[in-house]
Order: C-alpha cells, then structure tokens, then sequence
C-alpha cells in the first residue's frame, strides 16, 4: 500500500497545528492519529477488508503413504440417549484379584 | 486388567461436557455400567489391558511448552489460557473446504488451541481470540507414533474499526511461523513412545482416565491418544 497520501495527510495537519502523530501501518491498510488540544484525529485507508479470522492446511507434510495405521474414533455418532438416574457398575468372573 | 468405560457427552458426540464412569473387570470376567444422567451422545468402549493412554493437554501444559508458546507471540500479544486439545472430525475443521480429499471424512484431527489478548490503541477495541493447529496423529509402517502440523488457525473478536489490519499481520507471520517449533514439540512428546512398537491407535474424549469410578471432563479442552501393542 503505498503511504504517500497519509504523508501528505500529516504535513497538511501539522500546518494546522494538530501534533503527537502516529502512524499505524499494515499490508493493507494505515492509520494516522493526531491531537490538537482536546480534539483527536484518526485518519484510516485501507485497501482490503481484514476478517478476523484465517484458516490455512500447512502445504510441508508428509506423504500420506508413510500412515500405516490411523487413530481411530471409538463408536459412531448415536442417537441422543437418555439414562435412567443414578449410576453404578458392577464386574465379575474370571480369576479377579481383590480390590 | 481390562477397564470398560461408558461415556455420556452432554452436548454431542466428543463434545463438550462428558461424564465417564471406568468399572475394571478381570481377564475373561465381565462388567456392567448404568445409565446414569441424561447425554446427547453415549459411548461404550472396552479398553483392553495393555492400553497405553496419553492425555494431551496434561502433556503440553507444561513450563517449556508454555514459554515457548509465549516466546512466539512476543510482546505484541498475550497467551489468557493453558494449553487446549479437542479432537475435529476432518469436515469441521476450518481449512476443510480448501481441500476436502485431503483426509477421509471419519478422520479425527488433533486440534491444539490457545486464547490470545492483543491490545490496541485507543482508537480501537482491544481483540481477543484463539490460535490452533491441527495435528495428525498415526503409526508409521514400523508401529511408531509419528505425528505432524497439519494446519492452523486463528479467530479473534474485536480489533476494530481499524485494527484488524494490523492484528492479521501480526498472526499471519507468527501462527504459521511457529509451526516448527509446535513441530518440535509434538515430536519431543512423542519420542518418549520411540522405545515401543504400537499395533492400535485410537482417541478417547477428556484425559483418557481409566481410574475406577465416575469423573467429569470436557471434550472440547482435552483429548488423549491411546496405543495398544
């Protein structure tokens, strides 16, 4: 992005007295701030919309040939379930060692 | 000895909230669970003895991790959580639609996350997010855990109006940048497996306790692995 604009921007301002610049850039966007007294200034140009969020698979991974064997996901999804209340468990037979 | 356990999710299948109940049984014995609350989601799984279970979170939450972590994001934003695991069907991870073939749809990916704090000048509404990497997790033809970055992501709300910018700037260098060093750590969290040869892999919701009785955890924070010889 080119920052000409803002420059010309800031000279423009300091003639008018506004001073305690900065600057704010990105790739795609600027931002001037300026103060005058009470009075607060904010100059923004941008190129391209910023969404706050980005989501990209990383291109440097193995060949999928060298997976021998995938995790697996116990169960399938299931239908909803409703349990009766309270809870307990209960083993037995075998050779079972004491607890 | 053998543990069958009895999971009931509250929200949905590996998701969310999750009660578990763990009843041992001896060798060709048996064992009985019942019901117990209302779940969106139950799962009966018979862990043989043998099982090896790893709980994720409880691994990479730890100092080197951490500071690590914080050495990456720098002075420009700020780590607000541990370290989270959640297990993601392939199709509900966010890079799915760049790639759809890329894995099976049954396939559970290893999602690794943290919430993140920037502050911004005055002009701007402070952002607040997360930042996550999907691992895959496997055995390799000698029946080694292996384990690679297989993406990442980031979300936050806030930033605006004219902060978001500067903020994507900031998370586009440094979350794909850092895939090295998660790298890095996936594969030091892993070496301590490289003594043993696994035959079976699979993931359990929560920690993967296998401790006798009932026990409450949330499937969105922590996921173990479990191997079986």
């Amino acid at each position: 992005m080119k920052y000409d604009m803002i420059e010309r921007l800031e000279a423009l301002l300091r003639d008018e007295g506004f001073t305690t610049f900065s600057t704010q850039r990105a790739s795609h966007d600027v931002t001037l701030t300026a103060a005058k007294g009470e009075t607060k200034l904010v100059t923004h140009i941008s190129d391209r919309v910023s969404v706050p969020s980005r989501a990209q698979p990383h291109e440097d991974v193995p060949d999928p040939s060298v997976i021998a064997v995938r995790p697996q996901v116990p169960g399938v999804p299931a239908d909803a379930v409703t349990g009766t209340p309270g809870r307990a468990g209960g083993s037995g037979g075998g050779v079972s060692p004491a607890r | 000895m053998p543990v069958l356990s009895q999971y009931w999710f509250h929200n949905g299948f590996f998701e969310g909230p999750f009660d578990v109940f763990n009843e041992p049984y001896p060798d060709g014995g048996w064992a009985w669970i019942s019901n117990g609350s209302s779940s969106a989601a139950t799962l009966v799984w018979n862990r043989p003895d043998g099982e090896h279970a790893v709980d994720l979170a409880g691994q990479l939450n730890t100092g080197d991790v951490l500071s690590t972590v914080d050495s990456v994001l720098g002075s420009q934003a700020s780590r607000t959580s541990g370290i989270l695991v959640q297990g993601v069907f392939w199709p509900s991870v966010p890079y799915y639609g760049s790639d759809p073939g890329r894995h099976p749809a049954s396939m559970m990916l290893v999602r690794v996350y943290f919430d993140f704090h920037v502050s911004t000048p005055w002009y701007c509404s402070d952002a607040d997010g997360d930042i996550d990497y999907y691992l895959v997790l496997y055995l390799d033809g000698s029946g080694h855990a292996q384990g690679y970055v297989d993406g990442w992501s980031y979300h936050y709300d806030g930033g605006g109006p004219f902060c978001t910018g500067s903020i994507n700037d900031l998370l586009n260098k440094a979350v794909p940048g850092a895939i090295p060093q998660v790298q890095k750590i996936l594969d030091s969290k892993l070496a301590v497996l490289d003594a043993f040869t696994f035959s079976t892999m699979y993931f359990l919701p929560g920690s993967g306790t296998s401790s006798a009785g009932d026990h409450a955890e949330n499937a969105d924070t922590d996921l173990a692995v479990a191997v079986l010889p």
